[in-house]
């Protein structure tokens, strides 16, 4: 005899092909798709798709112009950097990172975001102000500075940095989850089931989580699009992943100082960031479009 | 014979599929006062709107006539619409709070009427707007003047509607359901002031209510709807003695003790 | 007064999070010290700091240097951090100052426009502001550059003064148009659909009047509420923008520390932005209760 309304609510939501998205909503979210689509698929199959391996130095064929310029071959699709690396290689490899780091950070700031946030908002209280003024310490640092400097005293490498976006994308679902949490405290199938003796532990886990999950699933893809924005920037800024393996930031970092005479090195690694993050945008005003209104 | 302020002949409003308003027909001559009494849905709201051309997109409207003194507002040009709305005919709604752009001080929302109507310079119509405050009965206009609209009663919400309305001189006022989100005490008192001031500037009026026994003492005529059509129209004093259709008699009847005057 | 107090205590915060990271990684010498620097130096800065005296100890030392501006010295630059911060602070603040008014400027009227004309009109911003919003400053930067300065040489490459400030602001200035313009635009929509709105028609007023009377100061909190956040972002936005044009504010400070691990330099810059930031939000909140007369109540 266990109650549990809320919970196949909102999966029904989720799933239900009754929930018929507008045309003016679906064409921007199959975009998305499309856009997202082809990114992982470089990320998941790089080693297939990519013609050359990302660090393969060809000094002779250094700083060619892309396949469609006079001076450029159908062997390099995209031209070579300053020391000969294929550009169209480097960049497929390149979206292993861009998407790895963004999705872990956006999961992992999921993770502690929604706990805290949780927390926060059906315990009230004390647990509360302490949350509300761990997030607006939070706001209140200019967030690049901050990565930099975390990154000074920690170090570059994938862990850290994923640490530090976390860092950055918590407080987005902590907020959304705890205004919710507050709002869903007071609703019948939490009160039948506080009634019947049901822990903490267990409401949060299975009759307050599955209500907010939708909330999550949307910030989530917001958070995935600011995290991969900001590791750009820091690989950018060379506080990066890994310096070996080729990254979307770090290529433009290095294409700056050929801006006059390889333009191409600066040009398609920003194509490449800005048509992921646009995919992972487009897709999470999808997913609100369809997840919001109707839950209430 | 003068042209009638208002002539509705033959109006059929539709908003998509539904049809909101049925082929009516009446006339409202100068200084004359009418009623126009249905429940929700009978299309009341949508024929008073379409007069002002006030009317939500997607709504289509067709008559035979539709003018004021003559004119006909459908073929009204944008700027001639504005000097009609306010200046030939004013409206009056039905939820203040909601009516009242809740970011402006009252004596700014009456006073740009002034200007706008009937060419007053800026500070020459604010001291007009406080000579209408204080007509519809706020005391204190030179304080009130200056607040907000959440800082006022309903009832004088609506005392600063009715100001609102007058400013622009009209010669038909148009009131939808003015006295239905108020409490009686305060029901009583803008009936008081709407009559009193109707009758001292000689202004059309058109009241509109699913309230049919309100309409004593208000207004001539009343115009009783339903779903679209207009199924009685009658002299107010007929209507209470002899209703005609059962509808009315209805209505009457939800309300003892107001049949036999 | 009672955001006086919240604000004094994210300070708090904000010191908290700074000493932190000095200590959290084991050894706080290792960062405050450059790397060539003696033993006795090290020692000296061991006493300094107290490090043998508990953490709370040691974190009111700093706290009581801090509140007097002492952040100690960066290496690089042998001068103390707080005179090196201020130094390049008014370079951010203008860089940051004149993409927020190219912002409000422009995203502001786009978003009433779009809100006003609706269809195409509106469609189209969306689409700008997607777009917008997908695209790094870093690189958005260096195709102007490749544009304006390399192709066209009609502005320079870097540098600081006058017309070197037309790029790096509107580069910076792009995400907060686009922001800006989308809140505007639906807050306007919303806004034009409410009943006052039909009141203000009802009453002959201009189109012109009631769009930009009447609805948009309904949209103004807000929108004020946002612009306070976008400075905000756009100070943290310039690091990187600064960067690219060689600007010299607190961001290219930053950058240039963080190349040559001076760490005093870094911990004070971020300590002083942070304050910064208290300071900026603490100002938005008090103008907007006083564009909304009805907050004024709390």
């Amino acid at each position: 005899m266990k109650p549990k309304p809320g919970h196949t609510k909102v999966f029904w939501f989720f799933f239900s092909k009754k929930n018929k998205t507008e045309a003016s909503s679906f064409v921007p979210g199959a975009l998305g798709a499309v856009l997202f689509a082809l990114v992982a698929l470089c990320a998941i199959a790089a080693p297939v798709i990519a013609p050359y391996k990302p660090t393969t130095i060809e000094l002779r064929q250094r700083l060619m112009p892309p396949a469609w310029e006079a001076a450029g071959s159908s062997r390099h699709l995209l031209g070579t950097d300053n020391v000969g690396r294929d550009l169209f290689s480097r960049i497929v490899w390149g979206a292993r990172i861009s998407l790895s780091v963004g999705l872990a950070a956006a999961f992992l700031g999921a993770v502690i975001g929604s706990a805290l946030g949780l927390c926060a908002g059906y315990f009230g209280g004390a647990v509360d102000t302490v949350i509300s003024w761990l997030i607006e310490v939070q706001l209140a640092f200019p967030f690049t500075l901050f990565a930099i400097f975390l990154l000074a005293a920690f170090g570059g490498g994938f862990l850290p940095v994923v640490c530090v976006l976390a860092l950055a994308t918590w407080v987005n679902y902590a907020r959304v989850v705890r205004g919710q949490a507050l709002s869903l405290r007071s609703q019948d199938f939490i009160l039948a089931a506080q009634s019947v003796g049901v822990g903490p532990a267990r409401l949060l886990r299975r009759y307050l989580l599955p209500s907010v999950l939708p909330s999550i699933v949307v910030v989530g893809s917001f958070s995935a699009a600011q995290a991969i924005l900001t590791e750009a920037a820091l690989s950018f800024l060379g506080v990066g992943v890994d310096p070996t393996i080729p990254s979307w930031g770090a290529m433009l970092n290095l294409g700056r100082n050929y801006v006059q005479s390889a333009w191409w090195m600066a040009i398609f690694p920003g194509i490449a960031i800005a048509m992921t993050v646009l995919g992972v945008n487009l897709l999470g005003d999808w997913l609100g479009a369809r997840l919001d209104p109707r839950a209430r | 014979m003068t042209a009638p302020l208002l002539n509705i002949q033959g109006l059929t409003i539709d908003f998509g599929d539904t049809r909101a308003v049925d082929d009516i027909s009446f006339a409202l001559h100068e200084g004359e006062a009418v009623g126009i009494v249905g429940e929700s849905g009978s299309g009341k709201s949508a024929t008073i709107l379409a007069a002002l051309r006030l009317h939500p997109a997607g709504t289509t409207i067709t008559a035979r006539a539709l003018s004021f003194r003559g004119q006909d507002i459908g073929a009204l040009s944008d700027s001639a619409l504005r000097d009609l709305r306010g200046g030939g005919m004013a409206m009056i709604f039905q939820d203040p709070l909601t009516a009242l752009n809740p970011l402006m001080r009252i004596g700014n929302q009456v006073a740009e009427v002034l200007i706008r109507h009937r060419g007053f310079a800026k500070r020459a119509a604010h001291v007009q707007a406080l000579r209408l405050l204080a007509q519809v009965g706020i005391a204190e206009p030179e304080l009130r003047a200056r607040q907000y609209p959440h800082e006022f009663s309903g009832g004088m919400r609506q005392r600063v509607m009715i100001a609102q309305a007058l400013a622009g001189d009209p010669a038909l006022l148009i009131a939808d359901e003015p006295t239905t989100a108020l409490d009686p005490t305060v029901q009583a008192e803008i009936v008081r002031v709407i009559t009193s001031l109707r009758r001292e500037r000689g202004m059309g009026l058109i009241w509109v209510t699913h309230d049919l026994a309100l309409m004593a003492g208000i207004v001539d005529r009343v115009l009783v709807m339903k779903s679209g059509r207009i199924v009685e129209d009658a002299a107010v004093d007929d209507l209470y003695r002899a209703p005609r259709h059962p509808y009315t008699r209805a209505l009457l009847t939800a309300r003892p003790g107001m049949t036999a005057p | 007064m009672r955001r006086c107090l919240r604000a004094l205590a994210v300070l708090l915060g904000v010191s908290l999070a700074t000493f932190a990271v000095g200590h959290a990684t084991g050894d706080p010498v290792a960062l405050l010290v450059s790397p060539s620097a003696s033993q006795a130096a090290r020692a000296q800065m061991r006493s300094h700091l107290g490090l043998d005296r508990p953490l709370l100890r040691q974190y009111l030392t700093f706290l009581g240097h801090a509140v007097q501006g002492d952040f100690g010295q960066s290496f690089i630059y042998r001068q103390s951090v707080f005179s090196l911060v201020m130094a390049r602070l008014p370079a951010t603040l203008l860089l940051a100052g004149t993409a927020f008014a190219i912002a409000l400027l422009i995203g502001i009227p786009l978003g009433v426009l779009a809100a006003a004309r609706g269809g195409a009109a509106a469609a189209a911003l969306q689409v700008f502001s997607m777009v917008g919003l997908a695209i790094p400053s870093f690189w958005l930067g260096l195709m102007l550059v490749l544009v304006f300065a390399v192709e066209l040489r009609l502005l320079p490459v870097d540098g600081f003064g006058g017309t070197a400030l037309i790029l790096p602001s509107i580069t910076l200035s792009l995400q907060s148009i686009a922001r800006l313009g989308r809140l505007v635009m639906s807050g306007m929509t919303q806004a034009l659909r409410a009943d006052y709105i039909r009141t203000a028609r009802a009453k002959g007023l201009s189109e012109a009047r009631i769009v930009w009377v009447h609805a948009l100061r309904n949209v103004l909190v807000p929108v004020v509420t946002m612009a306070g956040l976008e400075l905000g972002d756009l100070i943290s936005s310039a690091v990187v923008v600064e960067v690219v044009f060689a600007w010299p504010g607190i961001g290219r400070l930053a950058v240039t520390a963080l190349g040559e691990r001076d760490f005093p330099l870094l911990q004070g810059t971020v300590f002083m932005a942070g304050l910064g930031f208290v300071l900026i939000n603490l100002a938005v909140d008090t103008l907007c209760t006083r564009i909304d007369p009805r907050m004024r109540r709390r």
